[in-house]
């Protein structure tokens, strides 16, 4: 995976039309949600691995994302699910363009073990580019109070 | 005659079935994808190392280098450390690394090809800030009604 840093900046540029604004936040959580629920586990307790290889699969996540929305009020379930989706989407579609030597993704589980990258980056290589993210993220916020500010 | 009561109920019923059903699905993914893993691991291959002698394993879980030698280096993964012979470029001890090896059941590895993880600390410490921030915007725009168990819109 890229770190959450990437995966965030990638929603954030992404969620800026206003369209996103009324459940950006509901997108930003689908765009870390695969990390954050297999990642810790691991990270804190390695022999838990094994257990975690369903969790960043997109049919899990399919799952998890129906589970997370019926604990939204009815009038707004539907948006909710289809923006947590989207944001799941966002974050494959960059783990997609890594490579591993060892492991990567099973897009097909529990169909197929076999798994597919497009092999443009290493896992750690966007690291290198956190402060250059950051920055835009800041500019963009600096951008969006001056606007508002200007308003009448 | 349309009853808000019954439809209330019918809504708590449809909404307990999903999670239920969710709740199930990945409970069962969880243990299909434990128990029918194909990958072979560092560990069985200790367990059984007549069976796995000669076949080629992919290593990557928590692998940290421990010491370099002259002919290969040695890596720690649970606590438990193996040496592995070929050549290591530029790793360091404390490395993480992922790594391809032929393993033989005298209990070392033969290195086919490895990448260093460099800087996967402070990955895991770059990731922390999103995820609170994630956490801050999610509470900012909604907040958890106990008494329906579920999260609402702040307006």
């Amino acid at each position: 995976m890229p770190d959450l840093l990437t995966h965030y900046t990638a929603a954030y540029f992404i969620s800026r039309p206003s369209a996103f604004a009324r459940f950006r936040a509901v997108f930003y959580l689908g765009t870390i949600l695969p990390d954050i629920i297999s990642r810790p586990f691991y990270i804190l307790v390695p022999k838990l691995a094994v257990y975690t290889v369903a969790m960043h699969t997109p049919v899990f996540l399919v799952f998890l994302c129906l589970f997370i929305t019926e604990f939204f009020q009815n009038d707004i379930k539907k948006v909710v699910r289809n923006y947590l989706f989207l944001g799941v989407l966002l974050h494959f579609a960059l783990d997609l363009l890594q490579k591993h030597l060892v492991g990567g993704y099973f897009w097909f589980f529990p169909f197929s073990w076999k798994t597919f990258e497009i092999g443009l980056f290493w896992p750690e290589t966007p690291l290198r580019f956190t402060p250059v993210w950051v920055l835009l993220i800041l500019i963009s916020e600096c951008v969006i109070f001056i606007k508002k500010r200007k308003r009448p | 005659m349309f009853s808000p009561a019954r439809s209330k109920n019918k809504n708590t019923h449809h909404r307990l079935s999903v999670i239920l059903i969710c709740s199930m699905a990945m409970l069962g993914l969880i243990i299909y994808g434990k128990v029918y893993n194909p990958a072979v691991t560092l560990e069985m291959c200790l367990i059984q190392p007549d069976k796995y002698d000669g076949r080629t394993i992919a290593i990557g879980t928590e692998i940290t280098v421990h010491e370099i030698f002259p002919d290969g280096f040695t890596i720690k993964q649970f606590g438990r450390i193996v040496k592995v012979k070929g050549r290591a470029g530029n790793i360091a001890p404390d490395d993480f690394i992922t790594l391809s090896a032929v393993f033989h059941k005298q209990g070392w590895l033969e290195l086919k090809s490895y990448h260093v993880a460099k800087k996967r600390r402070f990955k895991i410490f770059v990731s922390i800030f999103p995820a609170l921030l994630v956490v801050f915007i999610f509470f900012k725009s909604y907040t958890f009604d106990l008494k329906r168990f579920v999260f609402t819109e702040r307006h």
